[in-house]
């Protein structure tokens, strides 16, 4: 169980873990991604935008009345203006809110601009300045400043961008003037703020020089309170990097505008962006911290319902094996447990059971031995037999002494000995024709006997002291009542994977009733206690199914039969 | 069993409580909110230097995410407007306070209240007779009264008669200004200081003081004009009286007025300060004080000499024009 929870917790946060790290992976990359669109996006929208104002140069560079008014004959300032013109040149203004002014500027000093434009300060030569050298310089094209201060007019000091272009005649070459349109911010700015880089993100203009074009919060870049990484910038190509100049990293993505030059820069705090990564690992600690707690509950559950009864058990069964014999667990537990419980509790009092039940059968084998070997170790036997050899050898019978008294120690070695309850045929045979031999010495012409036992019989095993007392009971009770000569066959044959032992005599009998109750029989002299004796342990040793049978009839002879397992000698 | 039942109780206790840190650690920003406001106190407010110090200010609340209660006066010498402000940032517990003070002795017993009250007090632009205040974000006022008569006494050609036109008495920045001014004159001994004149931040009260020491010193070569007002009212007295020929000018900030006279050459040099600036580290400051961090006492917004020669250098640009794209 322990293993078991040792191993969830580490499984399960290190596939989170793993999970976790893989999806971050490609959440930032989609970011990154994300970000270098945007800003190529906003790039884009500037060129379009620069690109309109272009058209609109081209629209005046193209149009014969500025031509004609730039080329007409007269010193300024007495240059007729042209009402057409210098309409447009206010209307413009008037429907394009991000246009602040157009102007043309003559070479020679001729101004056409709109009437309410203001006073063109009389000290400057606009000549001198850069929009319109640079025009010059360039020729062809347009030229797009980057931020500057507009101080052509007396009392204004707009920030602008300036787009100039020059004019020139187109067969000499020469320059007739420059076309100047002032832009503030406010397009520039709409299309900057469109885009969200994180919460705090923004997007700035540079220019190839690196002065600033627009900047959301250009005040403070120009009062040196906010500083951003342009050397940097200035020298890469398009790109990503992260920098750290703040404080808090950010990531700067840089896209260069061909058309015009500039650089337009993407600035995302990296924390911001990586909220989505961020909200994914909350939500994998969360889940695992979920799933750990609530794997932890169950747990916990099942060690109540399951494991710990389980334990239970196998303390009780640890008892039952050391020797507590028939201790019951109290069935406590649902499901399976319960039925393992019942079965323990009923294996355990079945053990005890068992045990009881082995133990009274050997006190009661000892006890038949007992008195088989009380009813061998017969005093009358033994003195009788002593008599007779007494007698015999008054008699000067030497030669039956010795027999007699070789075969009493003979039976007696037997029956002392103990040792084996299970023996070769052979000995048994061996053991009651012993006895025969000596009965047959004292009883003379009484009786005679026969052995017909199978030879291959003779090294099958047997229950030792069965075919005594039989003889025994022939002799007393069946051929001594009725008189000489009497008949007894000893028998021994298998039939039906049995070994049967039979003794045989022609007697007197009994009647029915004693043949019906010779088991009740009460066990008063040793010939009674004989026939009880050798069935009581013949199934004590082999089984009920095993035993004597008693066929006998009044008068003509008794035959009892001895039903022994075939058991081959190993 | 019983014992190891609450064992495992203890541990899912522990794993709720590390996992509540976990979602609170998580789910908690950073850095603690400010969310009682800031007062910030100017001087008047219908001046283009406070105006831009306002931009500043509020530049810098967007950017740390504070508000802020901003109060002004009409004038540049109403200082008891200016207490009865701070009294109310007092009653409401502001976080901190940032003042530029129109007196250097009136304020200071209300900053002594609030600094007991636990509200940290940032001066700008002028200082004032305490050291309770933890900060001051300022121009150094000696060293530009001091570039002004470098540069004055270099229009003169190290000779001639000049008159200060100052503004209020009492104000931090008169006081330092008028000093730093006579002593580097003192080092011209050719140039002579033969008057003194207070404005009192009203450009036409310039007008008039300006007229009336014209009138007393006709050989008059120079006038040293102390704030923006100041050198307003003078250039039209100059123009007025026809003398902008032959009176060098030397003022003090950039107004849009000013800067047309100095783009014409009425007025000849112009100090120019960081308004803008100065409004935003005063705010900076505040949020950092009232954070219990470190701050400097003396951040020098700095000066530079504006004349019309270099007045449209991509530098000094963004100087006199602060940029206002609408």
């Amino acid at each position: 169980m322990l293993s078991f929870i040792a191993i969830i917790p580490p499984v399960l946060i290190l596939v989170s873990w793993a999970v976790y790290e893989e999806s971050a992976r490609s959440l930032n990359q989609i970011t990154a991604l994300y970000s270098e669109q945007i800003t190529k996006q906003v790039s884009q929208n500037i060129e379009q935008y620069i690109r309109d104002m272009n058209d609109l140069a081209s629209l005046l560079y193209w149009d014969p009345d500025v031509r004609g008014f730039l080329t007409a004959p007269g010193k300024p300032p007495q240059i007729i203006p042209r009402r057409r013109i210098e309409g447009w040149l206010v209307t413009v203004p008037k429907i394009r809110s991000d246009i602040r002014a157009v102007y043309v500027f003559g070479h020679d000093g001729r101004v056409l601009m709109g009437p309410e434009v203001g006073e063109l300060k009389s000290w400057i030569r606009y000549q001198d300045q850069i929009w319109y050298r640079e025009a010059i310089q360039v020729k062809d094209r347009s030229v797009v400043s980057s931020s500057h201060v507009q101080n052509l007019f007396l009392n204004q000091y707009p920030w602008v961008v300036s787009l100039s272009r020059a004019i020139l005649d187109p067969h000499s070459g020469e320059v007739l003037g420059v076309i100047l349109i002032d832009l503030n911010f406010s397009v520039i700015d709409d299309i900057c703020n469109q885009i969200t880089l994180g919460s705090r993100g923004y997007v700035f203009i540079l220019d190839q020089k690196g002065s600033i074009v627009y900047h959301p919060q250009q005040q403070l870049v120009y009062s040196g309170l906010k500083t951003e990484n342009i050397d940097r910038i200035l020298h890469m190509k398009s790109g990503t990097f992260t920098e750290k100049e703040t404080g808090e990293p950010r990531r700067v993505t840089v896209c260069i505008s061909r058309a015009t030059g500039w650089r337009i820069v993407g600035v995302g705090y990296t924390r911001d962006l990586l909220v989505p990564a961020d909200r994914l690992r909350k939500t994998v600690i969360l889940a695992c911290l979920a799933a750990l707690t609530g794997g932890l509950g169950v747990l916990i559950f099942l060690a109540s319902r399951i494991a710990h009864p389980i334990q239970r058990l196998e303390r009780s069964m640890r008892r039952v094996e050391a020797g507590e014999l028939g201790i019951t667990v109290p069935v406590t537990a649902q499901y399976e447990i319960a039925a393992l419980e019942d079965a323990f509790n009923l294996m355990s009092q079945r053990i005890r059971d068992l045990l009881e039940q082995t133990r009274r059968e050997q006190e009661a084998k000892r006890k038949s031995e007992l008195r088989a070997l009380q009813a061998q170790i017969n005093p009358h036997f033994l003195y009788n037999t002593l008599d007779s050899v007494v007698w015999m050898a008054e008699s000067g019978r030497l030669q039956d002494v010795v027999t007699m008294v070789s075969a009493l120690a003979k039976l007696f070695r037997r029956a002392l000995s103990g040792g084996k309850d299970i023996i070769p045929v052979c000995d048994e045979i061996e053991h009651v024709e012993n006895y025969l031999i000596i009965q047959k010495i004292r009883y003379g012409e009484l009786f005679n006997y026969h052995l017909e036992v199978a030879p291959e019989l003779m090294p099958v095993l047997t229950l030792k002291l069965l075919l005594q007392p039989l003889v025994e009971n022939s002799i007393y009770h069946g051929i001594k009542h009725k008189g000489p000569p009497g008949r007894i066959v000893i028998r021994g044959y298998a039939k039906d994977q049995e070994l049967i032992l039979e003794v045989e005599d022609d007697g007197v009998g009994m009647t029915p009733a004693r043949l019906a109750n010779w088991r009740q029989r009460p066990p008063s002299s040793s010939s009674g206690v004989g026939l009880t004796n050798v069935e009581e342990r013949i199934q004590l040793y082999f089984g009920e199914e095993f035993g004597l049978r008693i066929f006998s009839e009044p008068d003509r002879g008794t035959r009892v039969t001895i039903n022994l397992p075939l058991k081959p000698p190993n | 069993m019983r014992i190891k039942k609450k064992k495992w109780y203890l541990i899912l206790l522990v794993m709720a409580i590390v996992g509540c840190a976990i979602i609170w650690w998580e789910l908690v920003p950073n850095q603690t909110v400010i969310s009682r406001p800031i007062c910030f106190v100017v001087k008047d407010l219908g001046q283009e230097y406070w105006e831009l110090v306002q931009k500043g200010a509020y530049s810098a609340a967007k950017e740390f995410q504070v508000s802020l209660l901003f109060y002004w006066v009409g004038n540049d010498s109403d200082v008891n407007g200016q207490i009865g402000f701070l009294g109310k940032a007092l009653q409401k517990r502001v976080q901190a306070v940032v003042l530029a003070s129109c007196d250097v002795k009136a304020v200071v017993p209300k900053i002594m209240q609030l600094t007991r009250a636990g509200i940290p007090v940032i001066t700008i632009d002028s200082s004032v007779h305490s050291d309770l205040p933890v900060s001051l974000i300022a121009t150094d006022n000696i060293s530009a009264g001091a570039k002004t008569a470098q540069v004055l006494a270099r229009l003169l050609g190290g000779m001639g008669e000049v008159a200060i036109i100052n503004h209020v008495p009492g104000a931090a920045t008169a006081i330092q200004r008028e000093q730093g001014f006579r002593k580097e004159m003192a080092r011209h001994p050719g140039v002579k200081i033969v008057s003194t004149r207070y404005s009192y931040g009203d450009p036409d009260r310039a007008e008039t003081v300006t007229v009336d020491t014209l009138e007393l010193f006709p050989s008059l070569a120079g006038l040293f004009c102390v704030n923006e007002p100041a050198a307003v009212g003078a250039a039209q007295a100059l123009v007025l009286e026809n003398r902008d020929h032959t009176v060098k000018l030397v003022g003090f900030d950039n107004s849009l007025a000013e800067i047309a006279y100095l783009e014409s050459g009425v007025i000849d040099a112009a100090v120019v300060q960081n308004p803008f600036t100065m409004g935003y580290l005063g705010v900076r400051t505040a949020v950092a004080a009232a954070r219990h961090q470190p701050v400097p006492r003396w951040i020098d917004t700095g000066s530079t000499v504006i004349t019309r020669e270099n007045m449209f250098s991509e530098e000094n640009q963004k100087l006199l024009f602060p940029f206002n794209p609408k």
